[in-house]
């Protein structure tokens, strides 16, 4: 049972009960504890076709679907044509619901059937070219949310465009009709935001403020414009020359990025930077999940291998990356040497240049400076990606430094970030191909 | 004098050790495959990767330390600036926390920009367009060096922002655009920068001065002038540390500003001079203090370039006069 202890708070978070369905009181026997009991669809395999059946227990089921319904069955009355059901509620703003008929259902919003018995409803999808990444406005208190897409992220990914604002989430265990243990944003053993958001299933998410949930799947070109989103990674704590200004160059690019408007996604600092973050495999979910990205750090080379460095021993090597294939358009590595190889951004095994529109960098050596609030106001005021690039660290940085940005096309030197200009469409990749420019700091 | 003679004798047999390692890596890098995963940074000695190459300056004991006049820049004084560059418009309060003032001009085509830095009274003027363009397929006209040189004088002397403390340094590239294929490789100069140094009773002053950057057919796209006022008389003289205590510092990596590389990036010092230390244009600086600069040239020269450290000068006892 939860004890009062817990209901003031769980590894000091203020513990919300999920609210009654309607019409019924707070069942505190659901509330139990259940820290083994994690309720896994029928189907869990990462196969698209493994959620085209939802399946529904007697009783009360918090669903969501992880994509877009076709068109012909979007609507509730359509989706669960022929299903036998008490009732079916949803929940914002802190009121409950009944959607009409013709509603749609829609990614990211979940719901709660009561079903009168165990039964499957079989889930349309769009094909996979009309898929577009949803976003979903949350109020402040409860909601009843959905994952996007069919990967299992971790709470913490899921959520990470709201990680300032939520504080807990909570499942439902259909099967055995009880609440699941709930999920601590920053928790730890059972409520570790580690665990697993499940495709198909809805969960109550407690926000302390409101906020715009954005799916932790890069958003591309449909909607860049309307939730452009920004990540930053910086280290400082270096064993082998440590620096003092990474934190400032990264987090003043990613506040002030966030107060005009874009949607924060991570801000790793020192031992939080991965490489996995930068390279092929999850860099979807961090660098290549933005459409604009800062590093800040140290950046280095050994006669023809050129890298990043996060705290030892962990680097990152540009031909393990593949940017741009997701949704990054712009990055700024505001690191040494960075961009003194541009050769190796298209190099085997993999293109670290892979539809991102611009790397900007260093040539030469950089000094440990702050650059990183003075180019995102440029870059906000309606420079270039470019000119902003050089004009902010232009700015701290003296005769000898030797700036350099590598574009896919020559029509990527003239792209704005979104919101303050113009932007290409995304360049087709070529393997042999690349454009540069460079300035002369004075 | 037989004991700098000694280490620098004792230095370019280091300095041989270290090659032989580097080549030796380079060696191994490259029989493996060009991405191995790198070896980490080799600690090299006890002193650090800087390596002497050049004798130590002889220096005075003391030097003098100057102390800023704080500008008094009124709306007015921006105005008189913007119509130096032929610019027109309202003066804004861009930056009103870095205190920068600016006049965008968007009457002319393309727009101009002036901006004023009020806590140092440092200005940049640019024609943004033409000082960064992106585009291009032929080379831009852009004059020879000793034009360039001619254009940016007479410039500056015309607007009276050359003042005669300053001195011409040096004519050089100020951007490129480059257009890489498989088998070819265009390369356009964009612009020339020319510039100009301010020194006090010989010394230099690292970190500001002023630059013209020039464009096509001549023009003058873009000037920084960052110099600061200073009071004409030494607020003091300041003790300063040896230019070995000063090397000591450089290996320690107690530096004015810290480099963004790795430390096993070997570097070959070709010079030690002393000179002053002025701050960013945005950033207030009551005192202007002597620094050590180290010219640096990596190993091997051919991957890296030129580069230059900064020691603070002043003894520590005397900084308590300057806080």
């Amino acid at each position: 049972m939860i004890t009062d202890e817990i209901r003031k708070k769980i590894q000091g978070v203020p513990y919300h009960f999920p609210p009654p369905l309607p019409k019924e009181e707070r069942n505190e026997s659901k509330m139990n504890v259940l820290p083994e009991s994690e309720y896994v669809l029928i189907e869990s395999s990462q196969s698209r076709d493994s959620y085209d059946e939802l399946h529904l227990y007697d009783g009360a089921n918090y669903v969501s679907v992880p994509l877009w319904l076709d068109d012909e069955y979007s609507a509730y009355a359509e989706f669960f044509d022929g299903f036998n059901a008490t009732m079916i509620l949803r929940y914002e703003n802190g009121i409950w619901s009944i959607p009409t008929i013709y509603e749609e259902i829609v990614p990211l919003e979940g719901f709660v059937v009561i079903a009168n018995g165990a039964q499957d409803v079989t889930c349309h999808f769009k094909a996979e070219q009309y898929q577009t990444p949803p976003t979903r406005y949350l109020y402040e208190g409860w909601s009843i949310v959905g994952s996007w897409d069919i990967p299992q992220w971790s709470a913490r990914d899921n959520f990470i465009s709201v990680v300032d604002d939520w504080t807990q989430a909570t499942g439902y265990d259909a099967e055995n009709q009880q609440y699941e243990t709930s999920i601590i944003n920053g928790g730890s053993g059972y409520h570790s935001d580690e665990r697993v958001i499940y495709p198909g299933k809805g969960y109550y998410l407690w926000m302390n403020g409101p906020a715009t949930l954005v799916p932790l799947k890069g958003t591309k070109d449909f909607q860049d414009l309307y939730y452009p989103q920004v990540g930053v990674e910086w280290v400082n704590d270096y064993t082998i020359t440590p620096l003092s200004n990474s934190d400032d160059t990264a987090i003043g690019f990613y506040n002030t990025l966030g107060n005009a408007g874009w949607v924060q996604m991570f801000e790793k600092g020192d031992d939080e930077a991965q490489t996995s973050h930068f390279t092929v495999g999850e860099d979807w979910k961090y660098i290549d999940g933005v459409d604009v990205a800062l590093f800040a750090g140290h950046g280095s080379f050994n006669i023809t291998a050129y890298w990043i460095r996060l705290m030892e021993p962990k680097i990152v090597l540009f031909p393990t990356c593949e940017w741009g294939d997701h949704d990054l358009e712009w990055i700024f590595l505001h690191g040494c040497h960075t961009t003194k190889c541009p050769e190796n951004f298209k190099a085997w095994p993999y293109w670290t240049m892979n539809g991102v529109h611009l790397v900007c960098g260093f040539y030469s050596e950089g000094w440990d400076v702050d650059d990183g609030t003075r180019l995102a106001n440029y870059l906000l005021e309606g420079q270039t990606i470019k000119n902003a690039w050089f004009n902010a660290t232009d700015y701290t940085h003296g005769s000898g430094i030797i700036l350099r940005v590598i574009g896919e096309n020559e029509a990527c030197g003239n792209d704005h970030i979104w919101g303050s200009g113009s932007v290409i469409s995304d360049p087709p990749v070529d393997a042999n191909t690349y454009d540069e420019w460079w300035h002369y700091c004075d | 004098m037989k004991k700098k003679t000694i280490l620098t004798g004792f230095a370019v047999i280091i300095l041989g050790i270290i090659v032989v390692m580097v080549g030796m890596n380079y060696q191994q890098q490259t029989a493996e495959g060009n991405y191995t995963i790198p070896t980490f940074p080799k600690i090299i000695g006890a002193s650090g990767p800087y390596v002497l190459a050049t004798s130590y300056p002889v220096v005075n004991d003391s030097y003098p330390a100057y102390k800023t006049v704080t500008p008094d820049i009124t709306d007015e004084e921006v105005k008189r600036i913007g119509i130096l560059f032929g610019l027109s418009g309202d003066v804004q309060d861009y930056r009103p926390s870095y205190g920068i003032s600016r006049i965008l001009d968007n009457s002319k085509d393309p727009y101009e920009i002036l901006k004023v830095y009020r806590n140092s009274g440092a200005i940049r003027y640019q024609i943004p367009s033409k000082a960064l363009p992106y585009s291009t397929d032929t080379q831009p006209d852009l004059p020879s060096d000793e034009e360039a040189r001619e254009i940016a004088t007479k410039y500056l002397l015309e607007r009276d922002l050359l003042p005669d403390d300053m001195h011409f340094t040096t004519v050089s590239i100020g951007s490129q655009y480059e257009h890489q294929t498989q088998n070819s490789y265009t390369l356009y100069n964009l612009t020339k920068n020319v510039g100009f140094v301010k020194e006090i009773q010989g010394a230099y002053v690292y970190n500001a001065g002023i630059t013209v950057t020039i464009g096509d057919n001549g023009e003058v796209v873009c000037v920084d002038r960052n110099l600061r006022e200073l009071e004409p008389e030494p607020v003091r003289y300041v003790k300063i540390i040896t230019p070995e205590q000063a090397y000591q510092r450089l290996l320690s990596n107690d530096v004015v500003r810290k480099q963004l590389s790795e430390d096993y990036n070997v570097r070959v010092i070709t010079n030690i001079s002393l000179g002053y230390w002025m701050e960013i244009p945005r950033d207030p600086q009551k005192y202007v203090l002597p620094v050590y600069g180290f010219s640096c040239v990596s190993i091997p020269e051919n991957i890296s370039n030129r580069v230059k450290q900064y020691v603070w000068a002043v003894e520590p006892s005397e900084m308590q006069y300057f806080t």
